[in-house]
């Protein structure tokens, strides 16, 4: 059985470093999906995951009985994510500059997925924050609990915001991508 | 008939997120009911597409991001900082300034809820960055006193902080007295809402309205109205100066022939703690000070900027510039990262913190009102500012 995450904390308190590479390996996956499809770059993604664990590293949250590492994790990575799109906005003209550069050696796959990719991002910005996140936090593996943790939701009411978030989210992706690419998508769901 | 399952209840059975008996219910509509089983068909497609559209690329490579993260945990400036910047200025300041006029009221409370008012002690006291005697009493002491309406940020370098920290200055040569309070203040009081703080205070207590999550505690404190006088050494103050190298100022022998007065109003201190941040926030009037007739503030002005190693032209410029009457003059160190300048709502503002922390004090200042916050979570500056810009 693996050490539980009360423990693990406790033991980076007094700054064990394996205790933090062993949240860190349990954690990182789903860390990363959240911050990934927010951001929708890699290199970004991976930034604010570091910055994200190394909050962990430097302040261990004392977790309360009954709730979950991941929900803290998640709420330090949304919040973080969320606040470099921010400034991103508020440097816009900068950004305006700073398209997204297209991979270099990129097969006609490759560069599809690169468009679905800026258009669920770019969805996922119109959404309300609160219906964005709950997408983010259930397509990055997170359960309703964890889900309802995070976002401070009860349990309960997790599957009636979550299909809401899917429609709102579908309805605006429909309107924006033409036919052809979500029909090629269609084919490659399992 | 039973009744048809909701959306919720149906999502999460696709999710495999009930519980037996609830699967069970779920499970009986469905055997029955078409309307349960077009919606649940509906929602199956649903989540389907979005599985398609936000499942995942290849992730990082773990080694890599745990090996980035060390490093930036054991960079050597950070591995010397086991604590937040703002806390060393605090220690600095604990040494140094605690004992300076019109500071009694903020750490007073500092030392009796440490932690809680340490970020107001930290940014108002953010002078303490220059602990030393010649600095902090020229422009603690001799600015920071008159009714503030703006706020001017002065950098200073670190070759001069170095040269006024080297001097061998003796205590004696301090050119202002410790301040002696004329009217003692009473201790904080504690009051339950806004409303109260209004009254007590007697101005419009404000709060920020948009904090991250409800807090579970919210306690608010006024402090008692107090006043000082402090009595400036002129003698001392010309030593100051010459010993500096600032030899185009003269100060005149008006400056010591009576105290100056400082009534301090009260202030509102508001404290907001959750599971997960703790905020603080004062805020008060300036400080009203009298000072004796024939003091010029302008040249007193400049005699400070002078001494914080300011080009005479600049200082002459900078000064005539000031309403001297009514601004603060906040030294900081212009090479410092921890330090900086920001805009609230408009009006300019000292951020002092670094992102790694989450922790961050912040001061600014509206008209005759100022404001520090100390921000202990996971924030990082657009948080903070945000939060700031929410305190109404």
């Amino acid at each position: 059985m693996d050490e539980p995450d009360v423990e693990l904390l406790e033991r980076l308190a007094h700054s064990d470093e394996a205790a933090f590479e062993s949240l860190f390996h349990r954690y990182y996956s789903q860390v990363y999906r959240v911050l990934y499809h927010l951001v929708g770059r890699r290199e970004e993604a991976e930034d604010l995951l570091q910055e994200t664990f190394l909050t962990l590293y430097r302040k261990p949250p004392r977790l309360a009985s009954g709730t979950e590492l991941i929900a803290w994790l998640c709420r330090v990575a949304l919040n973080r994510g969320y606040n470099a799109l921010r400034g991103q906005r508020r440097s816009r003209e900068r950004l305006e500059q700073l398209v997204e550069p297209p991979p270099s050696i990129d097969p006609d796959d490759e560069v599809l997925r690169t468009e679905v990719r800026s258009e669920v991002r770019a969805v996922l910005r119109q959404l309300p924050e609160r219906q964005a996140k709950l997408l983010l936090l259930r397509y990055a593996g997170l359960s309703y609990a964890e889900i309802a943790e995070t976002l401070h939701v009860s349990t309960g009411s997790v599957g009636t915001l979550l299909s809401r978030a899917e429609r709102a989210f579908l309805a605006l992706y429909e309107q924006s991508v033409p036919v052809t690419h979500t029909n090629v998508l269609d084919t490659r769901t399992p | 008939m039973t009744q048809c399952c909701d959306e919720g209840m149906l999502r999460a059975y696709i999710d495999g997120e009930l519980s037996v008996e609830e699967k069970e219910r779920v499970v009986t509509e469905l055997a029955s009911c078409a309307t349960c089983q077009q919606r649940y068909h509906e929602l199956t497609t649903q989540r389907d597409r979005m599985t398609s559209l936000l499942s995942s690329d290849a992730l990082p490579d773990p080694e890599l991001i745990l090996a980035r993260v060390r490093d930036e945990q054991h960079q050597p400036s950070m591995a010397s900082l086991e604590t937040h910047p703002s806390q060393l200025i605090d220690n600095k300041l604990d040494m140094h300034v605690s004992r300076s006029n019109g500071m009694n009221l903020f750490t007073r409370l500092g030392s009796g809820r440490r932690g809680v008012f340490a970020g107001l002690a930290t940014i108002i006291l953010v002078l303490g960055l220059f602990a030393f005697p010649p600095v902090r009493a020229a422009a603690d002491q001799l600015l920071q006193v008159f009714r503030v309406q703006s706020v001017v940020f002065v950098p200073i370098d670190s070759e001069r902080m170095a040269e006024l920290e080297n001097l061998d200055f003796d205590k004696e040569m301090l050119f202002i007295a410790e301040p002696e309070a004329i009217n003692e203040p009473e201790e904080p009081k504690q009051v339950e809402t806004l409303a109260e703080a209004t009254d007590a205070a007697g101005f419009a207590a404000a709060e920020p309205t948009d904090l991250p999550s409800s807090p579970t505690e919210t306690e608010l404190f006024v402090t008692d109205e107090s006043s000082y006088q402090f009595q400036v050494d002129v003698e001392a103050a010309r030593q100051l100066l010459t010993l500096t190298g600032v030899t185009d100022i003269e100060l005149p022998d008006a400056l010591g022939a009576e105290p100056i007065t400082a009534n301090v109003a009260p202030a509102v201190m508001s404290l907001y703690t959750s599971d997960d941040y703790e905020i603080s926030l004062a805020q008060g009037i300036s400080p009203d000070v009298s000072l004796p007739d024939g003091v010029n503030l302008a040249e007193l002005g400049k005699a400070a900027l002078r001494l914080l190693g300011m080009e005479a032209s600049q200082a002459e410029t900078l000064s005539e510039n000031i309403d001297w009457s009514t601004t603060l003059v906040f030294p900081i160190p212009a090479d410092i990262d921890q330090v900086r300048q920001i805009t609230i709502d408009g009006v300019d503002g000292l951020l002092v913190g670094e992102q790694g922390y989450g922790n961050w004090s912040l001061y600014w200042q509206e008209g005759e009102r100022f404001y520090v916050m100390n921000f202990d979570g996971n924030f990082d500056e657009l948080d903070v500012i945000a939060i700031a810009e929410s305190v109404r």
